[in-house]
């Protein structure tokens, strides 16, 4: 392809330009493992923290010695599990009959679920039901209240839609009734949209700190997030202790900024190294999002 | 339609009626009780009676608040922070999927994709964890530049506007890449032969993007102002309640942090509720008419 000399100097600026958001991106998480594994003499001293020549591994062993963290990551596991198994069986059961053009009132169950979509109780109301509900200080109070929304459901159900209609047909011929359809037939073809969502389910979880907070006050369950939240506000407020890590700090030399950087990366490094492998998936699931059904 | 044959019909799709039961459940449990909890905005909420038997005191919460001075500061700070939000943040995924789309190297497109998307998905407490690092005068990047070029370093996010320029700067590194997705994908859906027309009546790459690309894309652009504009009253939570202290709270207390701030911290229920009320009907009717005036001028509805 021939090109003018314009068209190469404006592809060598774009790829340029493009390196250097890039950078900006991966610079600071870089800054931060370095941080994480950086002697104390360096890790609080001002510094481009591009490297350590004496790297040690003594603030990951302090986070995991005082039992907080691994606490937090059992809870914090469980309840994307557990949350995101039961939401994807509710969404799914749904969104199956909703696919269904004879199904009776299937107008009046979609607009039920879309108007939720619009409008919604807000947050106090909400919390007011968790508390009512006696859920408060649960593992359920952050698995139930954000269980499905009207969205993922909408998206399931344009993805049952555009199923062929002769398979399923085939399968009633076959003599199969409706549950053996549904398990043999449409669940298998389902396998993208239910692991996508499953994937929005699980990066939610993991991330959803704000129940936590307002649901949780006994400190009996620990959730990562929270527990990277009160290292990072106790820095910013410089106490000189961090107390989530009290035990394991008292009477040792430790340096507060590589225990807070190697809970941030703690906290980071299951997203960071699945990422790159279940990047097509989420990417799948704006396109087929995008679709209007 | 009679009787039997509404039975007869209930009775043979009893499989899938079965199947809808936990999802309708859910939905009336977690979404239409609390939009009924919103009555205890036009009450007095009280701990023990619960919210039926509360008294009713009509409007007087939300003439309450509508009197404050305090609320429509917040109110000023939540319009304020969402338009330069969207201001600054909604044309930088558009740009960068233009840009992207004009790479030859489909590798270097690729890698610089998988980077750009990642800020998307961890969490506003992770990221402020990343902010107060390279913001911090001891041991961050800002520091270093500071030394390095001799001046004075001091605390950004104590400022008016280094908290402003930190909440939209980092809003934009956040979201460009994961926004930009669509735009790619709407680019891809374009067809070739409209360049290759394009090329033939003498066009170059400029001026296909001009002429072809982003008249192509005014559609969704206007589908995604659209959905920004819904969130013009709220959005902005996460990021400001991480990255918050008390010096600049009065400056960026939004109506979501004050809701949370009096409901949630300081028992004010029914206040609460009727500041979070009045928040989502100005939001749908925000949304309704963002529609109407996108569907008026680019003859384009969302809903």
């Amino acid at each position: 392809m021939i090109r003018s000399k314009g068209a190469r100097i404006f592809n060598v600026c774009n790829m340029i330009l493009l390196s250097l958001l890039s950078l900006t991106i991966v610079f600071p998480f870089w800054q931060q493992i370095v941080i994480s594994v950086s002697p104390p003499s360096e890790a609080s001293t001002v510094n481009l923290h591009l490297f350590t020549l004496r790297p040690t591994l003594d603030a990951y062993k302090d986070i995991l010695r005082s039992g907080v963290l691994l606490e937090a990551y059992a809870w914090t596991i469980m309840k994307t599990a557990v949350g995101t198994f039961l939401s994807v069986i509710v969404s799914t059961m749904l969104a199956y009959p909703l696919s269904k053009k004879y199904l009776i009132f299937r107008k009046g169950w979609m607009g039920f679920i879309i108007f939720t979509m619009f409008f919604g109780g807000g947050l106090i109301p909400t919390f007011l039901l968790v508390r009512d509900l006696r859920l408060m200080n649960t593992i359920w109070a952050l698995i139930l209240p954000g269980l499905c929304s009207a969205y993922t459901v909408v998206i399931i159900r344009n993805f049952f839609m555009s199923l062929p209609v002769e398979l399923e047909e085939a399968a009633y011929i076959d003599g199969a009734n409706e549950v053996m359809v549904f398990f043999r037939i449409v669940l298998p073809l389902s396998m993208p949209i239910i692991a996508t969502v499953s994937l929005w389910s699980i990066v939610g979880s993991w991330n959803a700190w704000f129940d936590a907070l307002i649901y949780l006050n006994d400190n009996k369950i620990k959730i990562l997030q929270i527990v990277l939240r009160k290292t990072i506000q106790e820095a910013v407020n410089s106490s000189d202790v961090l107390s989530v890590y009290e035990e394991v700090a008292t009477g040792r030399q430790y340096t507060r900024e590589s225990l807070q950087a190697a809970t941030l990366m703690a906290v980071t490094l299951p997203v960071l190294i699945t990422y790159p492998f279940l990047q097509k998936y989420f990417v799948k699931g704006i396109m087929i999002g995008s679709v209007k059904g | 339609m009679n009787r039997t044959d509404f039975v007869k019909k209930v009775s043979r799709q009893r499989f899938l009626l079965f199947m809808i039961i936990p999802g309708i459940v859910y939905f009336v449990v977690f979404h239409y009780i609390p939009m009924y909890g919103v009555v205890i905005a036009f009450k007095n909420f009280d701990v023990f009676s619960g919210i039926w038997d509360s008294p009713w005191v009509g409007l007087s919460h939300f003439k309450f608040f509508a009197a404050l001075p305090y609320f429509w500061q917040v109110v000023g700070n939540t319009l304020k922070i969402s338009a330069l939000k969207i201001f600054t943040g909604f044309p930088c995924p558009i740009l960068l999927a233009l840009l992207l789309n004009e790479l030859y190297s489909q590798k270097f497109k690729k890698v610089v994709q998988t980077i750009s998307y990642l800020p998307h998905f961890l969490s506003w407490i992770v990221i402020s964890g990343v902010i107060f690092q390279l913001l911090s005068i001891s041991y961050g990047f800002y520091g270093y530049i500071c030394a390095a070029f001799g001046r004075e370093p001091s605390v950004i996010l104590s400022t008016k506007s280094g908290f402003m320029s930190v909440l939209i700067t980092s809003n934009i590194w956040k979201e460009i890449g994961y926004g930009s997705i669509i735009y790619l994908a709407s680019i891809a859906g374009i067809s070739p032969e409209l360049y290759e027309s394009a090329v033939i009546d003498g066009a170059g790459r400029f001026k296909q993007c001009l002429y072809i690309t982003l008249p192509s894309l005014s559609n969704i652009i206007a589908v995604m102002l659209v959905l920004a504009m819904g969130g013009l009253l709220s959005g902005s939570f996460d990021q400001i309640f991480n990255l918050q202290n008390a010096v600049i709270l009065p400056y960026f207390d939004t109506i979501d942090t004050y809701v949370y701030r009096m409901g949630i911290q300081q028992f004010q229920y029914s206040f609460s509720a009727a500041v979070g009320l009045a928040r989502s009907i100005i939001g749908i009717i925000l949304v309704l008419s963002c529609n109407w005036v996108v569907g008026k001028f680019a003859n384009y509805t969302v809903f």
